[in-house]
This record gives C-alpha cells, structure tokens and sequence, in this order.
C-alpha cells in the first residue's frame, strides 16, 4: 500500500499490475471444493526471499517480495484465455550496486514489451509483466495458440539444446515457469502420442525470427520428435527423444545451426552443434539421480569468464554454456513427505570451474513452503587465481494459493 | 434324460467346485475397477503430528490406461499422470512440457506418501502377476471372508514377497490387505472401509495404508465419487487430453 503513490500517472498498465499485486489477498476464498470444472479459474503463489551473496570477502544481500497469479477462463469449449502475471519487489545491495540492474530485471520481453518498473530508484525496485498471455481454440484433434506463451520443445531437466524459442538458465531456479514467447503456434495431433506443430514468434527483424516445424511420434516405448526451421538467421535441424534403458529413462537432444543471414547471434560461427543426454533413475526409496552430458561445438574449454556468462540468464539456446563439454549429476531424495532435499553438481571437464547447488524443501503447512538454497560457484577469477567466485544462499517462504 | 444333461453341464461349473483363488480376485478386482471407470479422491497423508492432502481426478480403462489429475494442493494444481501399457508421462502446465518417466519411478511413493506409483496407476496385475492360494475362511468385523494368500509370479514387476487379500464373501469386497517382503516381514496393511452404495454398486470408499515399521503413521484414500463402465475409449487416454482434462 505504501508504494501507490509512487506510480508514473501515465501507465495504465501500472496501475493493473499494482492491483494484481495486491489481489491474492483479497481473492483467496477462490479455493473450489467441488469437482465441477469451473469456468474462470485463478491460481498462484507469493514468495519472500532473502538471498545472501558472497563475492569473496564482499556480502550483497537481497529481498525479494515476489507474486504470481494465473488466470484462465475458459470461454467456451473451444477457447480458453490466460493471463499470468509475475510481480517482484527488489531490494538491496543489488539494486543499490549493479549498474544497470533494474535494466536487467526488466529485460524480459519478447516482441510486446510486457514488462514495467513501476518503482526504480536505489532503494527499492518493482517490476511487474506478464509472461503469459494467449488465446488458445481447440477443436478435436486441433489446437492453435496465440500470443504470449511458452513453447517448450525441450525434453531434458538441465539442458535444453531443441529449446529454441524460450531458452531458460538452470541457475535461474527462482523463475519456475521459465520465460514465454509471443507466437503463433499451430498443433494438430496426428494420433494419441504424436503430433505435428508449426510454430512463429513475432519478430522485429530476422535477428530475432524464430520460426519452426516439429513432428512428434512414440515408437519402440520412446517419444521422438524431429525439429526444423529457422532460428535467428540460422537454417536449423533437430531431434530429441525420451525412451528407457532399462528401468532408467534415457533422454537426448541434438540442434545443428547453419548460418544463412548473418545475425548479432551468429556472427561467431558458420556451423554449430549443440547436443545433450541423460539418464534418470528412481529407486523405490524415492532416491533419484539424473546424469546429464552436454556439447557445444562452438564452446570452448577454457572460455573468458565462462561463469560469468554461465551465470547470467541465456539469450538464445545458444548461450546454454559456453563450455565445450558441461556435465550435470543431481540426485534428490524425498526425506520425508515433508522434507525433500536435493544436491545438483555442474563441472565441466577440461575447465577448472564447478558449481554446487544443495537444497532443502521443506512443507511447514498444506500450503506453505520454505526453501534453503545454495549455489556455490567456483573457478578461476580474472587474474586467474581459483577459488569460490560467488557462494549465495537463498531462504524462501513460497504460499502457494 | 437330456435335461438333466443341460442342467448338470450348466451347473458343474458354479455349483459343484468352489470358487477358485484367482476367479475370486478377479470378481473383486472387475467390480473394483469396472471395464472404465472415473474417480473424484482424495488422499491424506497422516502422521502423528500433521497431515497433507492431495485430491485427484482419475480416469481408467481397464489395467493398461489411466490418466490422473491432481486438482489440489494449490502447487501441483493442473499437474496430469497419463498411463499408457508400460509408459508414463507427467504433464506440467506451467512450463508447458510432457516428462516422459522412466519406468523404475513406478515403484517409487506417489507424492510421499505410503502409496507407490505403481498402486495409483496399477501397472501390475492383481490377477495375472500373481499365483492364488485359497486359505482358511475368517470373520473380520462381522463379515465372514474368504483369506487368499497371492505369491508374485517369478517374472512380475512386483515389490512383495507375498499378499495376503481379505474378501468379504457376501459382497465380494476387500476388506484388508496385507503386504510382504521377500523374507515374509509384514511391510504394509490396507484397511477397507466406509463400504456403501457408489457408482451403481457397493464398494468400499475409505483404504488405508498403513506400514508396519511406523503403525501411528498411514495414508488414507477416499472416493468422493465413482462412476462405472463409461464410454470411454483407448484414445482418450491421450497427450492431448492430458493436457486438456479439467
């Protein structure tokens, strides 16, 4: 309430992302009983976190104060419209130190600039967009979908090289729903396990054009799907999968650029070869593990300030790593019903960098959650000395409604 | 003469030998399941100091497809579990994508509770995994039940050593349960109760699972809803209505 009278008098939009901002807890009797499907549904959460950044000897500390509403409303039986709105209220040292930070948190945007920073000062920062925002028909076996969406054609948990519409980053653990996309998407399911997919997104020039065709079947007990099109001045091809070896699941994705126009995103290259695998297991402990490998022809083993790239959110599917080979073990371990605890390592061989990812959920009601995350970076620094590069710890209170 | 011919070939079957073992766990498992059926449940974790719950949309068409939509909590809301023969995927709304599951999560807890994978979405045979012994009759809770003693074929994809089934004998329901290791330790019991009218027949709507290491702790799943022999076809059970049922 406090923060109203800081709103531009101009931004429409403002003013609707304040109210959502404030809507969940006015609207929480919303919570339906019944088994009747409902024709205008809302969901969502509001999170707080503290986040603890080290670099070397240096403390950055961080609050965010974050929601999340989803709206759908299914109009008729063929058409359904959703919203969903992502609001965060930064504060800290970040905002106070890193030049440019809130450019940084309000850069994620697509064709539509579908984000705002309703407060941008040193002490506070309040960003608000919508990052899903589309119309979809459905008719039997058709389905269209326009507008901000996510596209996701990605089949591993680490990485994502048949990702090419709306790349995300591991490391960007708090945005769960990853970002969207304004396209067109066009999906005619072929039969109960496959399907045929033309997909666009809006673009301004051909350095941001993605445009691609997807085909989808299930043979031999695996999901194959076999991607082309073109992605950002690149003529590109794919294939991905997701079958069984074993009792283990086995999971793989190749993506091959060709550059046809030279775009800001290919410059560096004529040809590249992005590739990923990886097998999960379960125990009936509920002990699971994940093993993930990943190429990037155009990596290299020793990349400038690789982490620092790594780190950052990816601009294309490009930008999964920089490094030439990056691997990926997790394994997670449901404690109790109420605690679940995870512990993820990323290293990549030839480099002398890796990345330690433990954390802890814990369920402190039906719809409480609190969270204990760390992400610990190592390697070598500018001048080449190896150590921790930065060691953050995150403690998060998620209410989901 | 050739009456009497007709009469004894019809009777033979029924009358003169008893129900076998296996025809017994079929009839309860038929009438349990129907050809398709639908569900509205719900399912409690309970432990001695708290409790979650998890409620559930399922539909199924007999033992090689169900589909599973979790309509709460509020964080796995819209999340959907489509099983076809031996393949399993997971729907996850927000981020738009299909997880394909590798099989040995079958066996793992349903959501952490006292439920695997494998008892929500039924992969293995009560009738066909399983060789059946007809045991001493007993009574529990007034009923008079058949005892079965199930013993897993050598080749089933089964977690027990053993599976003793309690069946009432008047309304061939289950009434308990119990589950086995391979060294013959008691793991699990399942309690069956709240028996009454649903869906067109008498069944019971509350099971309890209950392990024996950790007996102050269960889990609970009520039907809030059945329906039976719906017109339900293979092709329902698919990608995309996965995606679509609500």
């Amino acid at each position: 309430m406090v923060l109203l009278f800081q709103i531009p008098e101009d931004k429409m939009f403002a003013k609707v992302a304040l109210i959502l901002l404030l809507l969940p807890t006015t609207m929480l009797s919303a919570q339906d009983e019944t088994d009747k499907p409902r024709k205008f549904t809302m969901k969502g959460y509001l999170k707080e976190m503290a986040s603890f950044n080290y670099f070397g000897d240096s403390l950055l500390l961080q609050n965010l104060v974050h929601s999340r509403l989803n709206f759908a409303w299914y109009a008729n039986a063929e058409f359904t419209v959703y919203a969903e709105f992502r609001t965060r209220l930064i504060t800290g040292d970040l905002v106070r130190e890193i030049p440019n930070y809130s450019a940084y948190i309000d850069s994620n945007n697509d064709y539509f600039d579908l984000s705002v920073n309703l407060i941008d000062n040193k002490t506070a920062l309040l960003n608000a967009m919508a990052d899903r925002l589309f119309i979809q028909w459905i008719h039997n076996n058709w389905e269209i979908k326009a507008g901000r969406q996510r596209i996701n054609w990605g089949v591993n948990l680490a990485w994502n090289p048949n990702d090419w519409f709306n790349a995300y980053s591991f490391f960007d653990f708090d945005y769960e729903e990853r970002p969207g996309a304004d396209a067109l998407r066009i999906s005619y399911y072929t039969g109960v396990a496959s399907s045929v997919e033309v997909a666009a997104k809006m673009a301004k020039d051909v350095d941001h054009f993605v445009g691609a065709s997807m085909w989808r079947l299930n043979k031999y007990d695996y999901d194959i799907q076999f991607l082309g099109g073109l992605v950002q001045g690149d003529a590109a091809l794919g294939t991905g999968w997701a079958g069984n070896l074993g009792k283990a699941g086995f999971k793989g994705e190749l993506t091959y650029f060709h550059k046809v126009v030279n775009t800001q995103f290919n410059s560096a290259y004529n040809n590249m070869f992005l590739g990923a695998f990886s097998v999960d297991y379960a125990f009936p402990s509920s002990l699971y593990f994940n093993g993930s490998l990943m190429y990037n022809s155009q990596g290299s083993l020793h990349p400038d300030f690789g982490f620092e790239l790594v780190a950052l959110r990816p601009g294309t599917v490009r930008d999964l790593s920089p490094y030439t080979w990056s691997t990926f073990i997790q394994s997670a371990y449901q404690v109790t019903p109420l605690f679940y605890a995870s512990l993820a390592l990323i290293g990549y061989p030839g480099g002398d960098t890796f990345f330690v990812n433990p954390a802890l959920t814990i369920s402190v009601l039906q719809n409480l959650d609190v969270d204990l995350i760390g992400q610990l970076f190592y390697g070598e620094d500018q001048t080449g000395h190896f150590g921790s590069l930065l060691k953050a710890a995150y403690i998060r209170v998620k209410w989901s409604f | 003469m050739k009456k009497l011919i007709v009469v004894l070939l019809v009777c033979i079957p029924m009358g003169v030998q008893a129900q076998t073992a296996k025809e017994i766990i079929k009839k309860v498992d038929d009438k349990m399941q129907g050809n398709s059926n639908r569900s509205v449940m719900r399912m409690t974790i309970v432990r001695p100091d708290w409790k979650r719950e998890v409620t559930m949309k399922g539909w199924s068409l007999g033992r090689q497809y169900s589909l599973i939509l979790i309509t709460a909590p509020a964080r796995d809301k819209g999340q959907a579990f489509l099983k076809r023969h031996t393949e399993m995927w997971n729907w996850q709304p927000s981020i738009d994508r299909v997880i394909k599951l590798p099989p040995s999560m079958m066996l793992q807890s349903w959501m952490g509770s006292d439920f695997t994978n494998d008892d929500l979405v039924k992969e293995s045979s009560v009738v066909e995994d399983y060789i059946h012994t007809l045991k001493q009759d007993t009574t529990i809770g007034g009923r008079v039940a058949y005892q079965i003693e199930m013993i897993p074929r050598p080749d089933a994809a089964v977690v027990w050593g053993k599976v003793t089934v309690f069946v009432d004998k008047a309304e061939l329901n289950q009434l308990l349960v119990r589950y086995y290791d391979e060294d013959g330790s008691l793991v699990n019991t399942m309690v069956l109760s709240d028996i009454k009218p649903i869906g067109g027949r008498v069944l019971p709507c509350r099971l309890e699972m209950i392990p024996s290491d950790n007996p102050k702790q269960k889990t609970v799943i009520e039907y809030l809803d059945l329906e039976f022999d719906l017109n339900l076809e293979e092709d329902f059970f698919s990608m995309q209505n996965m995606k679509r049922v609500r």
